[in-house]
């Protein structure tokens, strides 16, 4: 073996170094010229005759010398160059063929090849920071209150930080996605993120720029009085031209801080998702009760290099438990989860993504067994001269050979094609991507898809190659010869029907996937969503605290007034029936709660929850001006909805000796089930964290219906509503119901909300409806994607069974001719010709729908109020198929019945 | 050349380098000469053969040709039997054996 090897290597030295080779035969016949004279010379000859003699002796050094250079040569590279010329001739003389070998291959590896950039770019692919599996996301939990992935507390924080000993570094954050920064003149939203200064290095990505912040001192506080901001890349480039003097700098955030630029982060730093700003906040080692009980940071941390996520996760929930024992107020009932950063990212994606990958894959599979299909018959076709060239003395495997050839120059062509369609299939998926999708920039064509797409490239070639190599192995070669062989051979006829049954499989499963998804999306859309989007438009408003003219740093009741006053112009603008505004819209939400509990709960006082944890409530808090119900068209079922005279004279605002009246709250149907199943909620007093601060509580005077606010898919959690007199605020998403078209009247309520009031700045307007959509996105989206799929492996699969029962009529004319002659019905023809091409169909079914149902245990992770075994889905499946392959079947069939007996006659 | 002598058939000449080589290592010149010498002249190795079957059996592996100086100027190329060579002559030898004994058998009846 090491022997062949060498002689491989020589092999190989000299076709690279040819000339070297040329000289060395040379000098070797030389030598041998020279001993054979000397020879000569010793017999007697004097030199100059046994040179002669000897060279005559030799004979012709060049005829042998291209004989040496014949066996040197990579004789299949020659080979390989005949094929490729051979194949390439073929090809052009056959350009239909080719177009549609090589546009099904396209479509095939150009799908793979977008959705594989997409697996890789968001699954595959490590996160951007330094050891990025080492990094881990907390959340805390409570089982009681149904929490699995809660934001955490300060307190909570603090206590893991200084305890564990698996995390080397913890750190908070918070987005504010609208903070508004005035750099120079202008005034701008910019996504701003408050952050531990540690931030920074636990991830591992130094700014590029500056430095990061300085860590906290003992006391827990920032060693420095001034405010520092670390700016994003992309916020650097827009407003400082990228100038590297910007670190010193000073811009102004909302309230007129100034803020000194210390770092600027690289592009593509991306944590928290969308942050372009990031400001540092210190929690000291002691922290408050309230600071214990108010979960509403992110957290990530950093495994020590000798630490495992199980053993974080055992000591967290360890320590959890002894914050559970030294805390009860505020940690009894909570425990701590941890979670690769990774997985929390983009777990809720895998899913989707490799159920997308299966379906295209299938796609793939479909377009090889077509591919394949038409090198067969292009194979029967050329039988005749397969079979010449065998006679005439090709080898098997120069036969072999070619076909391998032919396979691998299609699957190249359709690899080129399919790789520029996915460049474009790319961007059109991050385009149609629903919005907040992780991630979604890091997909791109990169070297890993390459290779990918290469190798799916490579297996095509050698399926599409190998099976007419495979037929062309033993060529008929008497029969092939034989005129009037129309009916003779018969090469893959056989196998032909097998890959049309393999394609009906694997496109019933895709038909039954996308059925599912369908239905699950119809029932995701026909979820009662709890309030009426149609008609009503919605625009996210807020009061830049500069704008206002309030003297006090307490601008509240400055707001609660303007806000009131825009809301009642607005809805006493022709046209436009109500309008009102609440903190959050529906389907916006993020899922933060607050703490809620009985006023007369035993140990409540004031601002401060009931100690037992047993009384202390979790509820969705939203604030709405008076008209939101009607507005929504939210049901009150009992009580009242808010009214105008729910509201606070200015002294409660600003005036903290001023004692806090009773406020208003209206529940939701959840939150009355919860806490008072089969009881009259009304009139009873609830405090809630935040609306404690201008209220000493809330009386209940209201019952509405359930809105999902999270998601269309997550059931109605208690919620309780406060009215926005009594706990104002500076941003606000506004409701307006109109009488017309909700997209008709944007311009003019844009311009509507700036005359009424100058100081007020709008970030986004739009449809109701729009807010909809957005939340149903993400699986519209691999609706979308598995519906186009499943649709292309249709039509291929369509194609395929054609071309097989075509080609089985064309075989059969001059039997089908000799059989209508004899007088056999059109029944039987049809018998004759489906008997035949259709079992292979039936069985593809038959195997599809057992696919079907185990491919869908896969998923149910994507489905929504429907189990992945559904009889309807598959159904809806099998008859859409059905439906098709007919059709496909129609044409051929409608020819052999038109068969007439002369016709047949005539087919030689 | 004698009426008695005859080129080398293609197939055997193999095996002739083969057993040549297996004497000790030879430059192109030497095996010819060496196979003349041993079959008492009755076989001449045509150089047209000798050099593509000399390269041929390089590239199998079974010998390995290599320069060697003849002197302070002069170098020639000897092969050297390997030992997938060695194992290549006993495997061909026995095969030759068998042939001849074949074609003798026949030519008997």
């Amino acid at each position: 073996m090491r022997d062949r090897l060498r002689g491989w290597g020589k092999r190989l030295r000299r076709m690279v170094r040819r000339r070297t080779a040329e000289e060395e035969l040379r000098e070797e016949l030389a030598f041998h010229l020279e001993m054979e004279s000397a020879h000569r010379a010793g017999e007697g000859l004097d030199p100059a005759a046994a040179r002669r003699t000897a060279r005559v002796a030799f004979g012709g050094t060049e005829r042998f010398k291209e004989e040496v250079r014949e066996v040197q040569r990579f004789r299949w590279v020659e080979d390989l160059r005949r094929d490729l010329r051979q194949a390439a001739r073929s090809f052009r003389r056959t350009p239909g063929f080719t177009a549609a070998v090589v546009a099904t291959l396209a479509l095939g590896i150009g799908a793979n090849t977008a959705i594989f950039s997409a697996v890789h770019g968001i699954l595959l692919k490590p996160l951007p920071y330094h050891q990025p599996d080492r990094l881990v996301r907390l959340w805390e939990t409570n089982q009681a209150a149904g929490i699995d992935r809660g934001p955490v507390a300060p307190g909570t924080f603090v206590d893991l930080r200084s305890r564990s000993r698996t995390l080397e570094s913890v750190a908070l954050y918070f987005t504010s996605p609208d903070w508004l920064v005035t750099v120079g003149e202008t005034t701008r939203e910019v996504p701003r993120a408050i952050v531990s200064p540690t931030l920074f290095d636990l991830l591992g990505i130094p700014p590029i720029l500056g430095r990061g912040f300085l860590g906290e001192t003992d006391s827990g506080s920032l060693p420095e009085e001034t405010g520092q901001v670390i700016i994003g890349y992309g916020f650097w480039q827009r407003e400082f031209g990228g100038r590297a003097d910007v670190i010193g700098q000073t811009i102004h955030s909302e309230g007129n801080t100034p803020l000194e630029i210390v770092g600027v982060m690289p592009a593509g730093f991306d944590f928290p998702h969308g942050a372009q700003a990031w400001t540092p906040e210190a929690h000291g080692p002691t922290v408050g009760r309230v600071q214990r009980q108010f979960r509403y940071y992110g957290a990530v941390g950093r495994l020590r290099p000798d630490a495992t996520l199980p053993e974080a996760q055992a000591e967290a929930t360890a320590i959890a438990r002894q914050l559970e024992a030294d805390h009860p107020a505020s940690n009894a009932g909570w425990g701590l989860r941890l979670e690769s950063l990774h997985t929390s990212l983009v777990g809720d994606l895998r899913p989707m993504l490799w159920v997308m990958l299966a379906v295209v894959g299938g796609v793939l599979l479909i377009a090889c067994g077509n591919v394949v299909n038409l090198m067969l018959a292009r194979s029967a076709a050329r039988q005749r001269e397969v079979a010449v060239r065998a006679a005439l003395g090709a080898e098997r495997r120069h036969l072999f050979r070619h076909w391998l050839v032919e396979g691998a120059l299609l699957a190249t062509l359709g690899g080129v094609a399919g790789m520029a369609l996915a460049a474009g299939l790319i961007r059109l998926l991050v385009r149609l991507a629903p919005d907040g999708l992780p991630r979604l920039d890091e997909v791109t064509l990169s070297l890993p898809v390459g290779l990918f797409t290469l190798g799916i490239t490579t297996l095509t070639a050698v399926v599409a190659g190998l099976t007419p190599a495979w037929h062309a192995r033993r060529p008929h070669r008497a029969g092939a010869l034989r005129v009037g062989s129309a009916d003779g051979g018969n090469p893959g006829q056989t196998t032909r029907a097998w890959l049309v049954g393999g394609e009906v499989a694997l496109t019933l499963m895709l038909l039954a996937t996308t059925a599912l998804l369908l239905r699950s999306f119809i029932r995701l859309s026909e979820v009662p969503l709890g309030f009426q989007a149609g008609g009503v438009v919605t625009a996210d408003v807020r009061f830049p605290s500069g704008r206002l003219q309030s003297e006090n740093r307490r601008p509240w009741f400055e707001l609660a007034q303007r806000y009131q006053r825009l809301v009642e112009e607005l809805g006493s603008t022709p046209g436009l029936t109500t309008a009102a505004g609440i903190s959050t819209l529906p389907l916006t939400d993020d899922g933060l709660e607050t703490t809620v509990w009985r006023r007369d709960a035993p140990g409540a006082e004031g601002r401060r929850p009931p100690p037992s944890a047993h009384d202390q409530w979790l509820a969705e808090v939203h604030v709405v001006t008076p008209e939101y119900f009607r507005t929504m068209g939210i049901p009150v079922h009992s009580g009242r909805a808010f009214e105008p005279a729910d509201r606070f004279p200015a002294e409660p605002f600003n005036d903290p000796t001023v004692p806090r009246p009773m406020g208003a709250a209206i529940i939701n149907e959840a939150m009355a089930r919860r806490h008072w199943p089969g009881q009259d909620p009304l009139g009873v007093q609830i405090v809630t964290f935040n609306g404690a601060i201008f209220a000493a509580a809330h009386e209940i005077v209201g019952v509405v219906g359930d809105v999902r606010s999270r998601a269309v898919a997550e059931p109605p959690r208690p919620a309780v509503y406060l009215p926005f007199a009594q706990l104002p605020r500076s941003d606000l998403s506004l409701v307006v119901r109109t009488a017309g078209s909700p997209s008709a009247v944007i311009p003019a309520l844009a311009a509507r909300l700036r005359d009424i009031d100058r100081d007020l700045v709008v970030s986004a307007i739009r449809p109701l409806d729009a807010v909809v959509g957005q939340a149903v996105s993400r699986p519209r989206f691999t609706l979308a994607l598995a519906g186009a799929f499943a649709g292309l492996a249709l039509l291929l699969a369509a194609v395929g069974i054609q071309g097989v029962i075509g080609y089985l009529v064309v075989r059969r004319t001059r039997e089908i001719g000799v059989r209508t002659a004899l007088g056999a019905s059109r029944g039987d023809i049809l018998r004759l010709v489906l008997g035949e091409g259709l079992r292979p169909v039936l069985l593809g079914i038959l195997v599809g729908t057992a696919g079907a149902l185990f491919l869908a245990r896969g998923l149910a992770g994507l489905l929504f109020g429907i189990g992945p075994v559904d009889p309807v889905s598959l159904g809806l499946a099998i008859a859409v198929f059905t439906g098709t392959a007919t059709i496909a079947t129609l044409v051929p069939v409608m020819r052999a019945l038109r068969v007439a007996p002369t016709e047949a006659l005539r087919v030689e | 050349m004698s009426s008695s002598s005859h080129d080398v058939l293609r197939g055997t000449l193999d095996l002739l380098i083969l057993k040549t080589l297996a004497l000790e290592p030879q430059h192109g010149w030497a095996i010819s000469q060496r196979i003349q010498q041993l079959s008492a002249d009755a076989l001449q190795v045509g150089q047209g053969s000798l050099y593509p079957a000399l390269q041929r059996l390089e590239q199998r592996g079974w010998i390995d040709g290599a320069w060697r100086m003849m002197g302070p100027q002069r170098r020639a190329r000897y092969y050297t039997l390997t030992g997938s060579g060695r194992r290549a002559l006993a495997t061909e030898t026995s095969r030759w054996r068998a042939y001849v004994a074949t074609v003798e058998l026949i030519l008997q009846t």
